[in-house]
C-alpha cells in the first residue's frame, strides 16, 4: 500500500515535506553521530589520562619498595692492579653477568669504574686518556672521569659509579652509587 | 524537528569541542609529567614521585569532571524541542 493512498479511516495523509522526505530516505542523524563520536573520544582520552596516573602510582610504588628493600651488592674481584697500565682500561661485569662496566687506571694509584652503558641510548662508553673523560661515540656524549657527571652531549644522567677498593694488589667492586647515593 | 540545527545544539557542540580540547591539553601535560618524573627518578631524585603523582591525579580528576560536563551538555543538546 502506498503511503499516499487513503488510510483505514478513509482520510488521506498529507504528503511529506522536503526535510521529512530526505530524513526518511537517509535516516542518519549526523549531529547525533557527532555527539556520540566526541563522547567516545572523550572517554578514550580520560582513560589514557587514567593510565598516566597509573604510571605515576607505579613509580611511587617502586619508590616505596626501593626504600623498604635495600639492595645488597656482592664483593667481587675484578682485576689485578698490575694488569692495567696507567691510561688503560678493562671491561668487567658487575653486579650481573650482563652489566658491563669499565675500569680505568687514571693515575698511578687511582682506579675508577663506571657502568659502560651510556645513559642516553645505552651505547658503550670508551675512555679517552688524552682528554681524561669517558666518551660515548654514538652521539658524542661526554662524562667526567672524576665523578661520572655529564660534561657535554645528550645523556640526561651521570654514569653509575662502581665502588672499588684495592686490597693486596687486587681490585674489588663492592657497590654502585648514583649521584653519590648508595643504591 | 528543528533540533538538528538549533542554536542551542550548535552551542552544545562548541562546548563539547572546547571541553575535548581542554582534556587533550591536560593529557599532554600528564604525558610530559610522567616522562619528566621517570627521568628524574632514574637520575636518583626519588622525591619527585609523590608530588608528580598528586598533580597527575588532580589533572585526571579535572578530565573526569570535563567528561561529566560533556555528557551533561550532550543530554541538553538531545533534549526534545531544542
Amino acid at each position: 500500500m502506498s503511503e499516499f493512498e487513503p488510510n483505514e479511516t478513509g482520510g488521506k495523509q498529507n504528503p511529506p515535506t522536503g526535510e521529512e522526505l530526505w530524513r526518511e530516505e537517509f535516516p542518519v542523524a549526523s549531529a547525533e553521530q557527532g555527539f556520540v563520536e566526541r563522547r567516545q573520544f572523550g572517554r578514550f582520552l580520560v582513560l589514557t589520562s587514567g593510565a598516566m596516573v597509573a604510571g605515576q602510582l607505579w613509580l611511587l610504588g617502586k619508590n616505596w619498595l626501593s626504600e623498604v628493600e635495600t639492595t645488597e651488592y656482592p664483593r667481587k674481584a675484578v682485576a689485578l692492579t698490575s694488569e692495567i697500565p696507567v691510561g688503560g682500561t678493562k671491561v668487567f661485569q658487575y653486579p650481573g653477568p650482563s652489566d658491563n662496566c669499565l675500569l680505568v687506571h687514571v693515575e698511578p694509584s687511582k682506579f675508577v669504574a663506571y657502568s659502560q652503558k651510556c645513559t642516553h641510548l645505552a651505547c658503550a662508553v670508551i675512555y679517552a686518556p688524552e682528554k681524561k673523560r669517558l666518551e660515548c661515540p654514538c652521539h658524542e656524549g661526554y662524562f667526567s672521569i672524576d665523578d661520572g657527571h655529564v660534561t657535554q652531549g645528550p645523556p640526561p644522567r651521570p654514569l653509575p659509579r662502581i665502588e672499588l677498593e684495592v686490597e693486596g694488589g687486587q681490585i674489588f667492586a663492592y657497590g654502585i652509587s648514583v649521584f653519590g647515593k648508595e643504591t | 524537528m528543528g533540533g538538528y540545527n538549533s542554536p542551542l545544539r550548535k552551542r552544545a557542540g562548541r562546548a563539547l569541542s572546547g571541553a575535548l580540547a581542554l582534556i587533550v591539553v591536560l593529557l599532554v601535560v600528564q604525558i610530559w609529567l610522567l616522562m619528566a618524573s621517570v627521568e628524574s627518578w632514574l637520575a636518583g631524585h626519588h622525591e619527585v614521585a609523590l608530588p608528580a603523582a598528586i598533580i597527575s591525579g588532580v589533572l585526571f580528576a579535572i578530565s573526569v569532571g570535563l567528561l561529566a560536563l560533556i555528557r551533561k551538555t550532550e543530554q541538553t543538546g538531545r533534549r526534545p524541542g531544542t
